[in-house]
């Protein structure tokens, strides 16, 4: 059960790294940047390649990819949302651009790494197992979980200690205000397209660590519980996300554990349900319409 | 223009056969194409016209990991049977996207507009159910090279196969194993959201059962699932002496990697998945130990079998899996069947190729009888270094 336990919370640090990316570009511009799970994958593919030709540790590896997803980040934005602004339905067009701008960037992928999944070889990263008061974890899922809890809190820390983040609450509180006090919106735009790509992109490879191979669904088949996690969190909560992430992570080996494989989604998308009805703003959600 | 259902199909059979005697060719009477009857019998028998044969396998999306296998076994099949001269066949290819619109699509325009003699595939059973009643109702054989559900070749008798079902295979590598590792209590791992490996399981517990080896862990996962931890501390806990697994190859690579990592070191037994170079590549050190049952082996001694992994893995610059062996095979299944009577219409396919026996193929002796299903024996091997050897 223990065991169960922890396997929850890898899983749901994996979520939640997906899930933050994703809700922060939601709590400071209302943007719901639907290509977010193409640009995970992209991170997973890349980092793959960047690993079989070069062989650097993975230490450096993760920055490298991070930087790519940033760059991706900043791209998304000028393609998907930035031609967009001021229409008056600015929010929804950019969320069908956005779908569409995914669809292209995973026939990218396609046509770059052909149909079959991809995985990092065996001994990229050290296979070590270890056992602590009888839960046996890999080396791999130490280090996803360390890395999703800096990043996490390196999130937090930035958004509410740094100047970027200062201008980032700013425009999440009235955009058109934040303007005009000095704020530079569209840096701050593209400021956070960039983090939220990165972290997206990260998430896709340690998950494609974790999981030992990446194909073109990754991305897909995380998509549906990192949208609950942000909803079950509060949209636009970063602590909500964290937490929602480990909680779905938790009640998904629960329910396998306990039941059956074929209601693990029952029990994540019951669960949201009930939170929904019992706390319409989600576990962390406030009265307030946006927050960071 | 596409013909969305069978009634498309039949009417543009009727429409055919109301132009008259004229249109060379329609899709009930054998002796409509005369030209498409040839003179000679077996190894001499000569066709003039050249014989078209369809092929709808999934060379993208979700199943292209076999489509593209099966497309070059068969187009390498056909063109050494095209080199033994007297017929040649040309092979129209179609891309089914793995996905049951488009393979019906890609059926329906080979048996309408191309007029094709046979049909090769599709690659997934779940499009055979549709594909082959539209077959079956125009009157077109077809022969499927991956098709391996249950309830396929019953539905008609222009339908047959060359692969082996799945339940076959596990059903010899589990007393394989059993012999071998003298397993007494063993973990089961299997899709339950898909039909296939869902229906493999119950033959895997009839094995079981026979076999009297007790079931420590029984565990299952959904085909899109990627993270399978939580079923495989279930097993980790119950500690098996092996652990026999039912999965599409999408779900097998990461599941044993994972499997491995975590500490479970008993050897995994498989069915139809595990059999290929690629998915042994992408497991590496982890496919050691694999136990896998399956219609072909590279190391098989069948005849033929070296030579066709040489001029593959020349042709292609990667070895053939089981995909392309039964492809490959098909080819010569059905130039058998035309060689017959030496007549490539469709009802003197459908007749004769209900009739192979016994023939030597790469895959071993290989016959299809005339309900459509194949019989032949399947071969169990386990993985070490990094190679199939033979169990």
């Amino acid at each position: 059960m223990l065991q169960q336990l922890a396997n929850g919370v890898f899983a749901g640090a994996i979520y939640a790294l997906f899930a933050i990316g994703f809700t922060l570009v939601f709590g400071v511009l209302r943007h719901l940047n639907l290509a977010h799970p193409a640009v995970f994958t992209a991170g997973a593919f890349v980092g793959i390649e960047i690993a079989a030709r070069t062989a650097i540790p993975v230490w450096i590896l993760l920055p490298v990819v991070a930087l790519f997803g940033a760059l991706a980040g900043v791209l998304v934005e000028r393609v998907a949302f930035r031609p967009l602004r001021g229409r008056d339905d600015e929010h929804f067009a950019g969320l069908i651009s956005s779908v569409a701008l995914g669809g292209v960037i995973i026939a990218l992928l396609q046509a770059r790494y052909g149909t079959e999944p991809k995985s990092f070889a065996m001994d990229y990263f050290p296979q070590r197992l270890f056992e602590v008061a009888g839960i046996r974890v890999t080396l791999t899922q130490l280090v996803t979980l360390g890395l999703a809890l800096v990043l996490m809190l390196g999130l937090a820390w930035l958004v509410s200690a740094t100047s970027l983040g200062r201008s980032m609450r700013a425009v999440a509180e009235n955009p058109t205000a934040a303007k005009v006090l000095g704020v530079n919106v569209g840096r701050v735009t593209a400021g956070t397209y960039a983090l939220s790509s990165a972290l997206g992109t990260v998430a896709g490879a340690l998950l494609a660590l974790n999981l030992g191979q990446a194909g073109r669904d990754l991305g897909a088949s995380i998509e549906l519980v990192g949208f609950a996690v942000i909803i079950l969190g509060g949209l636009g909560s970063l602590w909500g996300a964290m937490a929602a992430g480990v909680v779905l992570g938790i009640a998904e080996a629960l329910t396998i554990h306990l039941f059956d494989s074929t209601w693990k989604s029952m029990v994540a998308f019951a669960l949201l349900f009930a939170v929904l009805v019992l706390r319409p703003r989600g576990l962390f959600g406030h009265v307030k319409v946006r927050e960071v | 223009m596409r013909l969305k259902s069978t009634t498309g199909a039949v009417l543009a059979a009727a429409a055919l056969l109301a132009t008259g005697a004229c249109v060379s060719q329609d899709t009930t009477d054998a002796s409509s194409d005369s030209a498409l009857s040839g003179s000679g019998t077996g190894a001499d028998c000569t066709i003039d016209e050249t014989v078209k044969i369809g092929a709808v396998f999934s060379l993208t999306e979700a199943a292209a990991f076999a489509g593209t296998y099966q497309q070059e076994g068969l187009a390498l099949g056909f063109e050494e049977v095209n080199a033994a001269g007297g017929i040649t066949y040309e092979v129209i290819q179609e891309d089914d996207k793995t996905s049951v619109e488009d393979s019906t699509a890609a059926f329906e325009k080979l048996i309408d507009r191309d007029k094709v003699s046979a049909i090769v595939g599709p690659t997934l059973s779940g499009m055979a159910f549709t594909t082959y009643t539209d077959a079956q109702s125009a009157g077109v054989p077809a022969l499927g090279v991956s098709t391996t559900a249950e309830g396929i070749p019953e539905i008609g008798d222009y339908i047959f196969r060359a692969s082996l079902p799945e339940e076959v295979a596990l059903a010899a590598s589990i007393p394989a194993a059993k012999e071998a590792l003298g397993l007494t209590k063993v973990a089961v791992l299997y899709d339950n959201a898909d039909e296939f490996t869902a229906s493999a399981f119950n033959t895997i517990s009839d094995v079981l059962t026979e076999e009297g080896i007790e079931v420590v862990a029984e565990e299952t996962f959904e085909t899109a699932d990627t993270d399978f931890s939580a079923q495989l501390t279930s097993v980790l806990e119950a500690d098996p002496d092996a652990v026999i697994l039912s999965a599409l190859p999408g779900a097998t690579v990461p599941l044993v990697k994972q499997a491995r990592e975590l500490g479970i070191e008993a050897p995994i037994v498989g069915g139809n998945a595990f059999n290929s170079p690629v998915l042994v590549g992408a497991l590496e050190t982890a496919a050691e130990g694999l136990i896998v049952g399956g219609a072909w082996s590279a190391a098989s001694d069948t005849t033929g079998n070296a030579e066709f992994i040489a001029n593959y893995t020349e042709k292609y610059g990667r070895a053939p899996d089981q995909f392309a062996a039964q492809a490959y095979t098909a080819a010569y299944l059905l130039d058998q069947a035309v060689r017959a009577d030496c007549d490539a219409n469709r009802e003197a396919i459908k007749d004769n190729l209900g009739q192979i026996l016994e023939y030597d193929s790469i895959l071993g002796p290989i016959s299809i009888d005339e309900n459509g299903e194949v019989h032949q024996e399947p071969v169990v091997q386990i993985i070490q270094d990094g190679a199939f050897t033979i169990l």
